[in-house]
């Protein structure tokens, strides 16, 4: 019997030790600094919070690549700084509208990694690779005649009126592949869509490192010690000789890796890291609420095909009836900030016209909402719900992607405040791929939903709202108009926008105006609040972070299309801790 | 087999190798000394009381909850105070961690008894008529088996629950029911192979009663404490089962369920930001009922069958 | 015997083609459209570049042709050892993914699962035959085993990863590390494999000793127990047989609970951000990655049937009744 315990008790204490062993060795091990053991932690930046799900490669323009590609790894023409909402010339140091012609005029004395000068010829490389048709830019270039490169200037010509807005936003979104890796690989449409190669050539500040580089969990870059943009003066160079961005699984690991410091920067949506700021225990891009810059409008979309959504009055009286405090403060504690009633980003600030705010926005009343539609003719019925002007039942169905909670909490929020105003709404739970497929057939009769991401021009939220036509057949819509809004007029406005050349600031402040108005009168979306750029960061190793009381005000994001606004110049300004 | 993984059922709580009971002569006195014996087995007790405690909770519970479970209004992420009924704190959105937990008490019983009893049902026809009738019909019944045994089921759910676009409590339970009976029928069939070459079964079989009446009149009955047994089983592996399933984002739509209030939790770092109370209570509602519930069964083991009392 | 293994082989095999038809089968009778989400994520200003990009990826994956068109070629590129492109990672092979995601998995199971088989079994036997034993650290048996997988998960991750500091919090390996096979990486593996690893080997420990020790029970109760007592055997060797009759449910049990200890292992990597099958099937049927779901469940569905295989083998080789009554009859 003895030996039994004996043996039980040997057993465990080995199981014990080796247990001990792994750890402090593990532990050990994970903190050495040199540099055979693996990447000096002091030298690197460790990211996370952009790469859901694996890594496919470093396609640059198809979605799944690592992060980084842009921003990082390849470079735009120019960039484009939300807070200041100026562009920034970068690769090119100028790149406008000189009558009907685009001038780009590329600036000397930038490099490939592999040292070879960039110039006018690798620009229109890859301005002609829109000719394929997965390429993102395809629409704009089926209105190209003539891409001409000439010394250090390359010159477009257009077969008709240019897309001004379009155009000027592709400047800071089209990145520069090398084409000497990439013509012979690049072949046709298909191949577009597969170029990945192993060591990618880029200008950027840093290096795909192949031998760091793990599918299911992280992405490596090392530092290019010749970027141009250092050796030019024009940016600082930036002191993290590494960056690993790491493959995110799950929202409360991330938060876990960034309060132990194994994370320095995350733009995971994180609930709860307000008291974490406050405590001290991590920094935000603002000390206070709310917290984070804004990224995009979240917004209800009525399908306005639908009855009683295609009267204007009834979706103004259903906007009126949101409580979007309540959301703001309890759903999101005070995380994000509520929608402007055009619905523009804080960015476009200088498009806002606030005499059309004042006279046709809206705010949360219910007694209003009421007498609105009391006033319109709409009468209750036994239940105390409003009723068709036709007698029959209003019941809206109202989703959101099953398993987002803060949407679940929001749209819950919404449809007690509507009760409160006597508008039948009725929560409906679908996955995120039957939501979508039904919000984009129109098999629906609201949404919760957010789409276009700050940018350098209303436009592209504009374009969102009215675009026409409405393809009822085939994927239905994929991309914009999903409250399916038939607007004539505004859509007209909304092209001539993009065909109203940027020096006619008069113009174009009117066109925006008659737009916004319309949003506000016809309210074919309904705006509620801004989502976060979430950022949250910590300075165990870094320092120098972006925040509002400094000169580093940047867009601390490194997800796609952010990197090259001012998310690069986060990493170029951090110092290691001393 | 034993009880590993929660989803394959442990059938070797009850034994394989020998049928459970006597078939009875004196029923009368075999009742009483089956009671006399379950009442002194403190498995038993213990088991029945805990689970009984907590049915009763659940039964109850909704009542006493002083908030609807999804209601909004409380300050966020309290801790348990005993001010405006917030006894077990709030979650993060200010909703009442009780409300929620006691519903989602009552959610465990509904799936595992719906669950458990369409398997069992499932497992029992299945697993007689092999038995009885062996030869071919065993081949076929035995392949179907196979097959439902090897599809990797909890995979197989996943798929279907995220094909539903509307969940209920009662579609869960329905297909845990229809893919956890494999291990009951082939235990089940088991069993009555070794009954079916019984000197009572012969007789009626002479007798001319029918296979349906032999299976449900003589096979059964005998068999009457194993079944219950084996209910008792798969009403535990349901629970789990739909747990997990709740805890992947699968859950029934419009309420909420202990698997779900673990996910939110963890979706909203409960962990790091040290909101135990929203956490911890339903897995250890699972962990008392489930266990209580196996405990329950080895005693009720113990209690029929009489080799095992000594110890 | 020949007659015997042919057999099983046969039902195996029928088995083999109908789970691989129900495994085609579920992922693509799935609505919605996988492409749509892929489409979806390229920031695209014009629908007609939309359009393009659809109906080229519908081409690149077969999905434009008719359904019994697409279940033969799936068949056909099974033999080629094929198991097609995934959509969501898109250019990225299946078996890519799975080769890359098996190795964390198949880390977490085998060891879990043997070591919990034989731990647990000799610790049943243990508690079967001593009293106090049996009444202060079996119960915790019980508990174990009906504790849901994650939950412990969680409650691990939450002691030892977030208040303790002991662990980490989750992944594979320090995100420092460089990949090579060094004492510093591979340490640095063991650390993090550690929770996840226990998470599951606790779970399943508990299962594992409840049983043996019931069956220990009802062995030591048997005739020939209670013979072997009569005749003066020693308590060892009435023991030692009465052992070697119960492991042989164990060893059927242990096939048996295989596709279930993968579902743990699902939610464990969750919790712990692990990057195994787990956690790439979860994504592929969120995503409705139809090729990844496809190749994972056969992944699954094979090692099932291979470990019933193997463990048929080895209850024959172990039990002497089965290979006389295969003498008898056709079993």
């Amino acid at each position: 019997m003895k030996r039994i315990w004996r043996r039980t008790a040997v057993g465990l204490g080995v199981i014990a030790l080796v247990a001990t062993v792994f750890a402090t060795a593990g532990g050990a091990g994970a903190q050495r600094k040199s540099p055979l053991a693996g990447y000096p932690r002091n030298q690197t930046l460790i990211t996370s919070g952009s790469q859901w799900g694996n890594i496919t490669g470093t396609n640059p323009w198809v979605g799944g690549a690592a992060t980084g590609t842009v921003g990082l790894l390849y470079e735009t023409l120019l960039r484009f700084d939300p807070i200041k909402g100026q562009y920034i010339p970068w690769l090119a140091s100028n790149a406008s509208f000189v009558g009907n012609k685009y001038v780009i005029n590329v600036r000397p004395g930038v490099k490939w990694s592999n040292g070879q000068a960039f110039g006018a010829a690798d620009v229109a490389f890859n301005l002609n690779l829109a000719r394929f048709n997965t390429n993102p830019w395809n629409n704009l270039y089926l209105n190209v005649q003539r891409i001409v490169p000439k010394g250090n200037t390359v010159t477009v010509t257009f077969k008709s009126t240019p897309n001004y807005v379009q155009w000027q936003n592709m400047m800071y979104n089209m990145p520069m592949v090398n084409p000497a890796q990439a013509r012979p690989a690049i072949t046709d449409a298909a191949k577009l869509t597969t170029y990945s190669p192993a060591n990618p050539i880029g200008t950027g500040p840093y290096t795909f490192d192949t031998a760091g580089f793990d599918p299911t969990t992280r992405v490596v870059y090392d530092k290019n010690p010749n970027w141009w943009a250092a050796k030019l003066g024009v940016s600082p160079s930036p002191k993290p000789k590494y960056i690993i961005d790491l493959v995110n699984t799950s929202n409360t690991n991330s938060l876990s890796a960034v309060l132990a410091g194994v994370e320095d920067l995350n733009n995971n949506y994180l609930p709860g890291v307000q008291s974490l700021v406050n405590s001290g225990k991590v920094l935000t891009y603002y000390k206070k609420a709310p917290y984070m810059l804004s990224a995009n409008t979240a917004w209800l979309e009525p399908n306005t095909t639908h009855q009683p959504l295609n009267d204007p009055v009834f979706r103004k009286a259903l906007a009126t009836a949101i409580n979007v405090n309540q959301i703001v403060t309890q759903d999101y504690g005070n995380l994000v900030l509520p929608a402007s009633p055009s619905g523009l980003l804080p960015t476009w600030s200088k498009y806002i016209d606030t005499s059309a705010v004042k006279k046709y926005g809206f705010s949360y009343s219910t007694a209003k909402a009421v007498a609105m539609l009391t006033a319109a003719g709409y009468k209750k019925d036994s239940s105390g719900y409003f009723m068709n002007k036709d007698g029959t039942k209003i019941n809206l169905d109202l989703s959101v992607p099953q398993g987002w909670s803060d949407w679940e909490a929001a749209r819950d929020m919404i449809i007690s405040s509507a009760k409160a105003a006597g508008i039948q709404i009725t929560a409906k739970v679908k996955d995120y791929n039957t939501w979508r497929d039904d919000r984009n057939t129109g098999n629906y009769d609201l949404v919760v939903d957010n789409n276009y991401q700050i940018s350098d021009n209303p436009w592209t939220y504009w374009n969102g709202i009215y675009h026409l036509p409405i393809l009822t057949t085939g994927t239905g819509q994929t991309n914009f108009n999903f409250g399916r809004y038939e607007n004539q007029t505004a859509w007209a406005l909304v092209q001539k926008l993009d065909a109203t050349p940027p020096q006619n600031t008069a113009a174009i402040k009117e066109i925006n105006s008659k737009l916004e108005t319309i949003l506000m009168q016809q309210l074919p979306i309904i705006p509620l609040w801004y989502n976060g750029q979430w950022a949250q960061f910590v300075s165990k190793y870094w320092t120098n972070w972006p925040s509002s009381t400094s000169a580093r005000q940047y867009t601390p994001v490194m997800w796609n299309g952010y990197l090259q606004m001012t998310g690069i110049d986060v990493i170029t300004h951090l110092a290691p801790k001393a | 087999m034993s009880t590993s993984g929660k989803l394959a059922e442990p059938p070797d709580l009850v034994s394989e190798l020998e049928p459970p009971v006597e078939p009875d002569a004196k029923h009368m006195s075999g009742f009483r000394e089956t009671l006399h014996f379950a009442l002194r087995n403190r498995k038993l007790v213990f088991g029945l009381s805990v689970t009984l405690t907590m049915l009763l909770f659940a039964i109850v519970g909704p009542f006493l909850a002083q908030h609807g479970p999804l209601d909004y209004g409380g300050v966020l992420s309290s801790a348990p105070t005993t001010k405006d009924g917030y006894w077990f704190g709030t979650t993060m959105q200010g909703q009442d961690v009780f409300a929620q937990f006691v519903t989602g008490l009552r959610l465990l019983f509904i799936v595992g008894a719906l669950g458990g009893g369409i398997a069992a049902g499932i497992g029992m026809v299945v697993g007689f008529t092999a038995g009885y009738r062996g030869g071919v019909v065993d081949d076929i019944l035995n392949m179907i088996t196979n097959v439902v045994l090897v599809i990797p089921t909890f995979a197989l759910l996943l798929v279907i629950a995220a094909y539903l676009q509307v969940r209920g409590i009662l579609t869960e339970a329905v297909f845990i029911g229809l893919t956890s009976w494999p291990w009951a029928a082939r235990a089940l069939r088991a069993q009555t192979f070794s009954l079916v070459s019984r000197d009572f079964v012969d007789m009626a079989r002479m007798s001319g009663r029918s296979s349906r009446q032999i299976i449900f009149k003589e096979i059964a009955p005998n068999m009457s404490s194993y079944l219950f047994m084996m209910f008792i089983l798969l009403f535990g592996g349901a629970v789990l089962i739909a747990a997990t399933l709740d805890f992947i984002g699968l859950g029934p739509s419009g309420t909420i369920s202990l698997g779900m209030m673990m996910q939110l939790s963890v979706q909203n770092a409960a962990l790091q930001l040290g909101l135990w109370w929203w956490f911890v209570p339903p897995g250890l509602a699972i962990m008392a009922v489930v266990g209580s519930l196996y405990v329950m069964n080895v005693g009720l083991d113990e209690v029929f069958n009489p080799k095992l009392r000594e110890l | 015997m020949r007659g015997y293994f042919l057999r099983k082989l046969g039902i195996y095999a029928v088995t083999f083609v109908v789970a691989v038809t129900v495994d085609w089968a579920i992922p693509h009778l799935m609505p919605g459209n996988p492409v749509l989400t892929l489409v979806g994520r390229i920031q695209v200003q014009d629908p007609r570049v939309a359009q393009n990009l659809y109906h080229h990826y519908m081409r690149a994956f077969n999905l434009d042709l008719p359904l019994w068109k697409q279940y033969w070629y799936f068949w056909v590129s099974l033999f080629h050892g094929d198991l097609g492109t995934s959509i969501l990672q898109f250019p990225t092979p299946v078996t890519t993914i799975i080769l890359h995601a098996l190795p964390y998995t198949l880390g977490l199971l085998i060891p879990a699962t043997l070591l919990s088989w034989y731990a647990g079994n000799k610790f049943g036997a243990l508690a079967a035959r001593r009293k106090t034993l049996d009444n202060t650290l079996l119960p915790f048996g019980y508990a174990l085993t009906a504790t849901p997988y994650m939950w412990l998960a969680i409650l691990l991750s939450w002691v030892f990863a977030v208040v303790w500091h002991v662990f980490p919090v989750g992944f594979a390996y320090d995100p420092t590390a460089t990949r090579e096979w060094s004492w510093a990486f591979v340490s640095s593996l063991a650390y993090h494999w550690f929770l996840p690893f226990l998470s599951l080997f606790l779970v399943a420990f508990g299962g594992w000793a409840i049983g043996m020790r019931n069956l220990i029970i009802y062995e030591l109760e048997a005739d020939y127990a209670h013979y072997l007592e009569a005749l003066g055997a020693p308590q060892r060797l009435i023991r030692k047989y009465a052992f070697r009759n119960a492991l042989l449910p164990q060893i059927t049990g242990l096939a048996l609970t295989l596709g279930a200890v993968i579902a743990g292992a699902l939610v464990t990597e969750i919790v712990f951000s692990y990057p195994g099958l787990g956690y790439q099937i979860y994504r592929a049927i969120t995503n409705e990655d139809y090729f990844v779901i496809q190749g994972i469940f056969l992944f699954i569905i094979i090692g099932v049937l291979i470990a019933n295989f193997v463990v048929d083998i080895v209850y024959i080789i172990v039990d002497p009744r089965t290979r006389i009554g295969m003498q008898g009859s056709g079993s």
